[in-house]
């Protein structure tokens, strides 16, 4: 489904801030697959969701989509393949619009826009019909402008928004990272029910390692702009988080990694 | 309520920019200053096109592409090249200014003789007030663009964009461009501001280079006031708020005026407005903070909603209170009222104005009790102008004087009955008030008059006596600037005596850089004509001036203590002074329709004699005879001025002057008679008016026109062509009459022969010069044996000049190749044969048939290579080789001259009819060149015109 192939990309090169933020990132992920990604900041891994998603594109190498090349096409071109939600609630949704118009938006993804109505009674009613099923009771209010909302319901919509018209790539950018704990938990519940649901390939950044080992079909991780490990689901189904915090001590050993980076890595991840 | 309804139909059109500014502000959050530029881009092409004819509709749809080209260039180098959206808007901006003027082709386009939608919209009407009329037809037009354009923004493409100025990030995620979207609607949006230039000019019927200054920061008010007043999620109320904000910003700018405010102060106003609703809305609509009144008075949402609803229903109430008070005051007012209207704060305009107020105390009316005068300045904002006038009319004013050329353009536009007297205004003709002194509105009359810049520079070529190199500046916007560079070039081309050294400026900063170039240009003066931005820096060429002892001439009798050293010109205290006489005859009763326009009478010739013995420089006495104010030690001294040169002539004379057809040769003649009358001051030496009839080629009409002139019982006709000598000599048996631009007035029966005529006409009779050109034939071809020459004999004048061609070819050894032809159709033909038989000049004398297709005949004949030669000198710009006719100009100016001659008291029938053929020579050397035709430099010499 996605084919990465020796992925470089450096920030600011050639200056005192360079960033060498990808090197050599070579990754396969297959249709229906759900990778979590892990790792410290500034590892790569929302660099490498970017890159996926063609906000950013790689100084060289290649990408594949669904078996197109889309190293050149740029974020709007890639849209009918990919959906995004990101870390930021009110990055998703457009604050001055109704439910009803941000829907629209999402359900014409990657489509043209013309000078037409489409937004008429059948529509609304499959809209309200998608936003029962977050069960948040905003099925009655989809006249409401969106920057009325809380961030955990303009979250729950970003998300709906995302998989309302079954997007051939998910990518979940710590999406559950602003919210407080009990929308957070919301979220993740809404999440695994549309991935499970559509079969979604998805791609999910998270900080939290509980999720990575709980969510998801495999798990990567990233140091330094590489990937370090790559943990199927055989092999996460039988893991802790204990084992997953060894299983970096011990790629720390093999990589000469300092211990201060143990630290980090078990702080942030704890 | 002329003035409520007035502004609401300024407000209407000036609706459509403020929409324009919503899409990009509020839609976009992008706040454009294009429009400061694509307004006057949609004034301009509408102008342009509609002056060219086209429909004022059609007009407007091209107004609003051209602005929306001008957004699409905004939008394109702000996405493209990432540069800061103000900065885009400001390039564009700036750009468009000059784009504008090329559109434009001058800084100022009357479109008061051209059909508008107003004109239209007039047709239809069914009886109502003419501006309650547009205002019901204007916000008629208003709700079909609501509509549609609100509905557009619940599109899938409207909900995009509005999208996109809402979140960019998620657009861009939900596969939409973006940067595409932005110039789309940066696009539309000056699309809307072209479309209400467009109307807006066609509204105050000109449109001006200057009308978009300022423009975003009114709409941006608009938008405001309107979100203010109503704040509604829905997209149809939002628009909705747009429009009434721009309402209401009219109507603010109407009532401020009305209650006297200086509308110099209305920009202070509008902005502590804007600020204070900014505020207020900001206090309404804030989430997280909320300002807490008194009283810890905090507003809950539906309060909020009731609060503003009380607060614009208050506003309401005092607007009408005030409304319904100025209007009810107004309507008591007996006293006759004269309002003046001030365009600008400039020098010259309050000069004016003075000497107008001095003037008619003077005259005898006590302001205050005998006349009522109010006052209103514009400070140079061209819709404020509209709306002192909408304000003048509804406080019943009895007589508009504006002062300046804007004003009267304004004044014009919308006073169509109610008497109009300007005062300095440059040339009344330019902005289409009247075509001559004479032929005017007939509820208009003014003073008018440019700088006599011939008899300055005759004063500069006395004073030096050589060959000068004159320094000029000026400001290109302006079209009054323009138009005397031009009067100044031709001077300088007709007298030889000088060169001129030129340097254009855009604002006062520029003038002493300017004035330095000219000099390292080594000019040996500068000629200064009036132009604002030039004599606001006068000091910074007067700096320049004494460092190198290059003294200034101008015309404006105010520079002479600042440092010019000589004058001549007039003084616009004159100007008010005589327009003052003029309001004075209209309050006597006397109808303005037979005032002529009147020049400026009095000619200040100033001398400063510090500058004089400063630089050196040795005065003619007769220069020093001719000065009427001085300077001398720092002091200004100048002459009184009788105001009985100010006094209308007693005895009052009129005369017809009568064109059958609009050709370039009749309209020569006229333009010649009525030069002379007008350079000769025959309306005021012989107090006569001239009335211009004109029948448009149609015989029928020709008969009435003549019987008009009978039964109106004229002093004199004037009559240009055949037919028009012809019609009114039948009919006419007293009135003196004379005729010009008559081939042969004794094949007409008028006459038996030049001196016994019919006792009551005399003329000139202006026949081809056929004799004259088969002769220069000779001198040219001396080897030349055949002339071919086509001729309709329907036309009698063809058949004389080809009667006089047989002749004269006999007497210079040609053979006439003669082909006759009865339509257009038929010359190729007949052409082709008669070049068969082997011509070597083909020769078209008066033949009307054969001249219209003048062109084609030189192309075929160039091919062939065989000279052409014809009797009309406008043909020379056909490609004609020669061309030897009458300057029928002249024929008009002898005709005036015999005119003058009976007005003084001679009989007609004393005076013999005269031949007069002025004769004009054109040659085109280039095709002498091609042909290889050898011409001696003697003929060359003879031409008063030569193509090289």
């Amino acid at each position: 489904m996605i084919v990465l192939e020796n992925i470089n990309k450096t920030f600011n090169p050639d200056t005192i801030n360079e960033v060498k933020a990808l090197r050599g990132i070579n990754l396969k992920i297959k249709a229906e697959e759900f990778v979590t990604v892990i790792g410290t900041n500034g590892s790569g891994k929302s660099t490498l969701l970017n890159i996926i998603a063609g906000s950013i594109l790689p100084d060289s190498g290649r990408i594949q989509i669904s078996g197109v090349d889309v190293t050149r096409k740029r974020d709007y071109q890639r849209a009918k393949f990919i959906s995004r939600v990101f870390q930021n609630p009110f990055s998703g949704t457009a604050p001055g619009m109704t439910i009803a118009e941000n829907l629209l938006m999402a359900y014409q993804r990657g489509k043209y826009r013309y000078p037409k109505t489409n937004l008429n009674k059948n529509i609304l009613d499959f809209f309200r019909e998608q936003v029962k099923s977050l069960e948040m009771q905003l099925e009655d209010r989809l006249d409401n402008v969106i920057g009325t909302l809380s961030g955990g319901q303009r979250q729950a919509l970003t998300l709906l928004m995302a998989v309302i018209n079954k997007p051939e790539v998910l990518m979940l950018d710590e999406h559950t990272a602003a919210l407080d704990p009990k929308a957070a938990s919301q979220i993740i519940k809404l999440s695994k029910k549309f991935v499970n649901a559509e079969k979604l390939t998805t791609v999910m950044i998270t900080h939290s390692m509980q999720q990575a080992l709980e969510m998801g079909t495999r798990t990567i991780m990233m140091y330094k702009g590489k990937i370090i490990d790559d943990i199927p689901l055989s092999e996460k189904e039988k893991m802790t988080v204990e084992d997953l915090l060894n299983k970096f001590n011990e790629l720390r050993k093999k990589e000469q990694l300092t211990d201060e980076l143990y630290e980090k890595f078990r702080k942030e991840y704890y | 309520m002329e003035l409520w309804i007035g502004a609401l139909n300024l407000g209407f059109l000036y609706a459509f920019l403020a929409i324009g500014t919503y899409i990009t502000y509020k839609v976009y959050n992008f706040p454009d200053i294009t429009v400061d530029g694509s307004f006057t881009t949609g004034a301009a092409v509408a102008s342009v096109l509609i002056i060219g004819g086209m429909n004022p509709f059609i007009a407007v749809v091209f107004s609003f592409a051209a602005g929306a080209c001008a957004g699409f260039v905004t939008g394109f180098i702000h996405t493209k090249f990432k540069i800061n959206g103000l900065l885009a808007g400001i390039l564009v901006m700036t750009g468009l200014y000059s784009i504008n003027l090329r559109i434009m082709g001058k800084s100022n386009i009357p479109l008061l003789n051209s059909p508008g939608f107003v004109t239209i919209f007039e047709e239809y009407n069914p009886g109502i007030n003419h501006e309650l009329w547009i205002l019901i037809l204007v916000s008629l037009m208003m709700i079909v663009v609501w509509l549609l354009l609100s509905r557009f923004f619940q599109t899938d493409l409207g909900i995009t964009m509005r999208a996109t100025g809402d979140n960019p990030v998620m657009v861009s995620a939900s596969g939409i461009n973006t940067d595409k979207m932005k110039i789309f609607g940066i696009a539309m949006a000056n699309g809307f501001v072209g479309l209400s230039g467009g109307f807006v000019a066609q509204y105050q019927g000109f449109s001006d280079i200057g009308m978009g200054v300022g423009a975003v920061v009114t709409s941006l008010a608009a938008v405001i006031i309107g979100e203010a007043i109503i704040r509604h999620r829905s997209v149809f109320l939002k628009i909705v708020s747009v429009i009434i904000g721009s309402l209401i910003f009219r109507l603010m700018v109407a009532l401020a005026l009305l209650v006297g405010l200086d509308p110099n102060d209305l920009k202070l106003i509008t902005a502590i407005f804007v600020l204070l609703t900014l505020i207020a809305s900001g206090a309404f609509s804030s989430e997280k903070k909320k300002i807490n009144f008194p009283l810890k008075f905090s507003l809950s949402k539906n309060h909020r909603r009731l609060f503003a609803s009380l607060a614009a229903a208050v506003v309401l109430v005092v607007l009408f209170f005030l409304v319904y008070k100025y209007t009810f005051q107004t309507s008591v007012q007996k006293k006759l009222t004269i309002g003046i209207v001030i365009a600008n704060d400039s020098d010259i305009l309050i000069k004016t104005r003075d000497g107008f107020l001095s003037e008619i105390e003077r005259i005898g009316y006590k302001i205050g009790d005998d006349i009522t005068i109010i006052e209103k300045n514009a400070n140079g904002d061209i819709p404020t102008v509209s709306t002192i006038v909408d304000n003048f009319i509804n406080q019943g004013v009895d007589v508009f004087l504006p002062i300046s050329t804007a004003s009267t353009q304004a004044v014009m536009n919308k006073v169509k009955e109610k008497p109009v007297i300007f005062a300095t205004v440059a040339d009344p003709f330019v902005i289409g008030v009247g075509k001559n002194n004479y032929d005017h509105p007939p509820n208009v009359t003014g003073i008018y008059g440019t700088m006599p810049i011939k008899e300055l520079l005759d004063v500069i070529t006395s004073i030096y006596n050589r060959k000068l190199k004159l320094g000029a500046i000026w400001n290109p916007s302006f079209p009054n600037s323009v138009h005397n560079i031009k009067v100044l070039q031709d001077v300088i081309a007709a007298s030889g005596t000088a060169v001129l050294e030129g340097a254009t400026i855009t604002n006062s900063s520029e003038v002493y850089q300017a004035a330095q170039s000219l000099i390292s240009r080594n000019i040996d003066v500068f000629f200064l004509i009036p132009d604002i931005t030039v004599y606001a820096a006068f000091e910074s060429i007067v700096k320049a001036s004494r460092a190198n002892k290059v003294p200034i001439f101008t015309g404006d009798v105010e520079r002479l203590q600042d440092g010019a050293i000589a004058v001549y010109g007039y003084e616009y205290f004159v100007s008010g002074m005589q327009a003052a006489h003029l309001v004075d005859r209209v309050i006597k009763g006397e109808n303005i329709a037979s005032i002529p326009f009147e020049n400026y009478k009095v000619v200040t010739v100033g001398l400063n004699y510090d500058i004089i013995s400063e630089f050196g420089i040795s005065i003619p006495e007769e220069v020093k005879a001719m000065s009427n104010s001085k300077v001398e030690n720092g002091k200004f001294y100048k002459n009184e001025i009788d105001p009985s040169v100010f006094a209308a002539p007693s005895i009052k004379r009129k005369a017809a002057l009568f064109q059958f057809t609009d050709n370039a040769l009749l309209n020569e003649t006229a333009e010649g008679v009525r030069s002379y009358i007008e350079k000769n001051n025959f309306g005021t030496k012989y107090n006569l008016t001239i009335d211009n009839k004109n029948a448009q080629g149609d015989f029928a009409t020709a008969q009435s026109i003549a019987s008009e002139i009978v039964a109106k019982k004229y002093d004199y006709v004037v009559t240009v062509s055949t037919v028009a000598m012809q019609a009114v000599a039948n009919g006419n048996k007293k009135i003196p009459h004379i005729f010009a631009a008559v081939t042969d007035p004794l094949q007409s029966g008028v006459a038996k022969t030049f001196s016994d005529h019919q006792p009551n006409l005399t003329g000139l009779a202006t026949p081809q010069p056929v004799e004259s050109t088969l002769k220069l034939m000779r001198e040219i071809f001396p080897d030349a044996k055949k002339i071919g020459m086509l001729w309709n004999p329907a036309e009698a004048n063809s058949e004389i000049c080809t009667k006089k061609a047989r002749e004269a070819a006999k007497t210079y050894g040609f053979i006439l190749k003669e082909r006759i032809v009865t339509n257009t159709n038929e010359i190729e033909e007949a052409l082709k044969s008669v070049i068969a038989d082997g011509i070597d000049i083909f020769f078209t004398s008066g033949d009307v048939t054969v001249s219209m297709a003048v062109p084609s005949i030189a192309v075929t004949l160039l091919k062939k290579r065989i000279p052409f030669i014809t009797n009309t000198p406008a043909d020379i710009k056909d490609n004609v080789f020669i061309c030897l006719g009458a300057d029928y100009f002249e024929v008009g100016e002898e005709a005036a001259k015999i005119l003058e001659r009976v007005i003084k008291g001679e009989k007609t029938e004393q005076i013999p009819i005269q031949l007069f053929v002025p004769e004009n020579l054109s040659i085109n050397l280039k095709i002498a060149k091609e042909l290889d035709i050898d011409i001696s430099e003697k003929i060359v010499s003879r031409a008063s015109r030569v193509v090289r």
